[in-house]
């Protein structure tokens, strides 16, 4: 073996299964000390697993891991520290209502070492604010401060953009550019083209679970984008284009708390997909349009009739459903599958509910069992029981429909949708291709604004830099 | 130690609970009189009448707790909305326009926690528990003014409240139980059942969850107000309220009867009825000459245990 510096974190043929997919297939990845190595891909690329492998979360089912050279299994994220690699995430583990300095106290760090960090890291610390006051950027710094100062040398950092506003990225990646001089080991996960771009000595490129390649400076940032979305780039021509029918559903200029401008027209017979990466505001888009939320600004009109700031019930009683994002907003825990069924359910429920058991392939043993108990995948197909089969809406709003269906449920869903929906649907998203493949328009929603809107034939390459400015 | 929540609810876990209770009392009853013979007599002796009576006291007031629990809303002043429905009957000229005076009075009682509730989101816990002490000092308002009887020359106490029969007390216990059944398969029992899984489902659902906050805590203080009404007109004797003896402590029994009974119509009866057989042997031991306070230390680890059974009945232990 040739004497060179052995990587700080090596990972060989990770290889991860979730129940029905292959979240990683065999992926390689290293990063050196004193390197930023970025993780680059769509959602559902596996970015986000490989990540929690390395932290310890998830053990690989395949696959193994080298630290600093010698071959790791990494139990626990507590063991995951205590091995110097720390996670910096969306989630921080700090405390609101304590001053920065009482939260470094909690955590057992020496205040006086994590001033020294600071300083030489060159980010500024009050000590004396209390987190509650600080913005996600400082305290996103303050967690840095917090891994420098147990002896951390290899930082996963998964997605840190995602909930800054612009200063604060940049501010972020010259952190970043400096932990790295500091000679610590950054894994940098992204989505972002241009993030990755300005700040890694070397990015990886991951799709739908497997290694596309990685690459070094110079990078080029049309190599970068095709591998993301390699196989699709491919100009793809719509199905039978449909003929051009007339708007049923129109939300004007509206506004919510990240929902900045958005504007969306739906036609008789039209699916139409909103897509965005995660946290840019689709949730909310979708409860202002269901009518569960009310806007703070902008108009809703449904065949014409003005229904802004009505509540929830009237738009269920001119025909809208709604599927959440979040299950449980849905589905009442505490309730029998039976009693979920019968929110909107009035007569001859329990026949109603085995003939969607037969037809959607439901698996639960009896009507009466907690609805708590069924898996992820069968909560959803009750929910989709209920509020599509069954009441047949006008307009569907539906976030993230098809997450943690298999191909086949999913299949069903948008057949379901093309046959029991006699108005339109629209749907969030997060996959091009499930977009590009289903839907008939597509809204591309950006930092809480609709950013663009593509009709057939779509191109996904314009579309896929849509989302990724 | 973790607790890890089940895939699915263990109702066995509520068995576990009621024979960890009645170990617990057995084994309290053996260390107080520390002589088999005595124990056995303590738990051996009942007086079916006083049992009746308890039961059914109980029983209303469980299935008032539960009415709130159902919800996820935390009533905890069924004491004191007891006092009000039974100074509501004292007030009364017949049974009929007791029970229904002490419903409205109790109901009216748990508004101001209802609607703190629901429009300012005020902790019920609270406020309904603060009512309780609350309630004590106006029934000794009422006591010493409005509802004293002065025919009882230097004795301060209130007008007797009209007397109601064990078999009548024990009908209205029924006519609950099943109103409560009945209510839980229609939609507005539903929307009621929705509650406990949160506000935000209720919504889902098309309704307004203030309508449902109201109305739940609003059933559950006029039922233990019939509770207390019940409970004064089937006294023996003494059907009056005297400012020493205002809160009888029914409402403690009856929330310890609707856990330990898992927040079930039929469960929490049978709890009541365990419930008032532990009074029962409490009053044997004060025979005996034990305290007395005995008897709310064993209602209390009935409540403790049904508690651990209703965490149970959802989490499992991982010693780990």
């Amino acid at each position: 073996m040739p004497q060179q510096a052995e990587p700080a974190l090596r990972a060989v043929g990770i290889t991860k299964f979730f129940p029905g997919v292959v979240a990683l297939d065999g992926v390689d990845f290293e990063v050196n000390k004193g390197e930023v190595h970025s993780l680059l891909g769509e959602n559902g690329a596996g970015k986000s697993t490989l990540i929690s492998i390395l932290y310890g979360v998830y053990a690989p089912d395949r696959g193994e891991i080298y630290l600093r050279g010698r071959r790791t299994t990494i139990h626990s994220p507590r063991h995951a520290a205590k091995l110097g690699i720390s996670l910096i995430s969306q989630h921080f583990a700090l405390v609101d209502s304590l001053t920065v300095e009482e939260n470094l106290r909690l955590a057992g760090i020496d205040v006086e070492k994590a001033e020294k960090i600071a300083e030489q890291l060159g980010v500024e610390i009050d000590m004396r604010r209390y987190v509650a006051e600080l913005t996600v950027g400082q305290r996103q710094r303050l967690e840095i401060v917090k891994s420098l100062a147990r002896e951390s040398d290899v930082l996963l950092m998964d997605e840190p953009t995602a909930l800054l506003s612009p200063r604060e990225v940049k501010s972020l990646l010259a952190v970043v550019r400096r932990l790295a001089e500091m000679g610590k080991a950054v894994v940098f996960v992204t989505h972002k083209i241009r993030e990755a771009v300005e700040v890694s000595d070397r990015i990886t490129v991951l799709r739908r679970g497997k290694k596309i390649a990685t690459y070094e400076r110079p990078f080029d940032e049309d190599v970068l984008l095709a591998a993301m979305f390699e196989t699709s780039v491919k100009r793809r021509v719509h199905k039978a284009g449909r003929a051009a029918s007339e708007v049923i559903y129109r939300a004007e200029g509206l506004r919510g708390s990240r929902v900045r401008e958005a504007t969306i027209e739906l036609r008789r017979g039209e699916v139409a997909a909103v897509l965005g990466v995660a946290g840019n505001g689709q949730e909310e888009l979708m409860e202002l349009l269901a009518g569960f939320k009310k806007p703070t600004g902008g108009r809703i009109f449904l065949d014409g009739q003005e229904l802004t700031g009505r509540p929830f019930a009237e738009f269920l009683k001119k025909g809208v459903a709604y599927i959440p994002e979040d299950r449980w907003r849905a589905l009442a825990k505490e309730l029998s599958v039976l009693d979920n069924f019968k929110i909107r359910c009035v007569k001859n429920c329990v026949e109603a509910l085995q003939e969607a058991k037969k037809e959607l392939d439901i698996d639960f043993p009896s009507p009466s069992v907690r609805v708590a108990a069924l898996s992820g995948g069968n909560q959803q197909k009750v929910i989709l029981a209920r509020e599509v089969w069954l009441r047949k809406p006008y307009v569907l709003i539906a976030s993230h429909p098809t997450r943690g269906l298999d191909v086949e449920t999913s299949e069903k869903f948008y057949a379901l949708v093309r046959s029991a929906v006699s108005g339109g649907a629209v749907v969030s998203l997060e996959d091009v291709e499930e977009a590009v493949e289903k839907a008939d328009r597509i809204y591309v929603m950006s930092r809480g604004r609709i950013a663009a809107s593509f009709e057939p034939p779509f191109d996904i390459g314009e579309i896929a830099e849509a989302m990724t400015q | 130690m973790r607790l890890v929540q089940r895939p699915s609810p263990s109702p066995l876990s509520y068995l576990y609970a009621a024979a960890g209770s009645l170990a617990t009392s057995i084994a309290v009853v053996f260390a107080f009189t520390g002589d088999p013979e005595k124990s056995l007599q303590a738990l051996s002796t009942v007086d079916p009448w006083l049992v009746a009576r308890i039961f059914v006291i109980v029983g209303i007031i469980a299935a008032a707790s539960l009415l709130s629990y159902r919800s996820g809303l935390w009533n905890i002043g069924q004491e004191g909305q007891a006092v009000v429905g039974a100074l509501a009957a004292v007030a009364s000229q017949n049974p009929a326009e007791a029970l229904a005076a002490a419903t409205a009075a109790a109901a009216a009682w748990a508004l101001a926690p209802a609607l703190l509730r629901a429009f300012a989101e005020v902790n019920e816990a609270v406020t309904t528990f603060l009512l309780s002490l609350a309630a004590v000092s106006v029934a000794r308002y009422f006591v010493e003014g409005p509802l004293r009887d002065p025919g009882m020359r230097g004795f301060i106490a209130t007008y007797e409240a009209p007397a109601l029969s064990i078999a009548a007390a024990a009908a209205i216990f029924a006519a609950v139980l099943a109103g409560i059944a009945a209510l839980y398969r229609t939609r507005l029992g539903l929307s009621l059942r929705l509650l406990a899984s949160g506000e935000e489902v209720v919504k889902y659902a098309g309704r307004s969850p203030r309508v449902y906050i109201l109305l739940a805590l609003l059933l559950s203080g006029a039922v233990s107000g019939i509770g207390g009404a019940v409970e004064i007109m089937t006294r023996e004797a003494g059907r009056y309220m005297t400012l020493q003896q205002v809160s009888t402590g029914f409402g403690l029994y009856g929330i310890s009867a609707a856990w330990l009974g898992a927040l079930h119509p039929i469960g929490s009866a049978a709890a009541s009825l365990y419930i008032a057989w532990l009074y029962q042997v409490a009053i044997n031991l004060k025979i005996l000459g034990l305290p007395a306070q005995v008897a709310n230390a064993l209602v209390g680890t009935a409540m403790a245990w049904g508690l651990a059974g209703y965490v149970l009945h959802r989490y499992r232990v991982v010693w780990r």
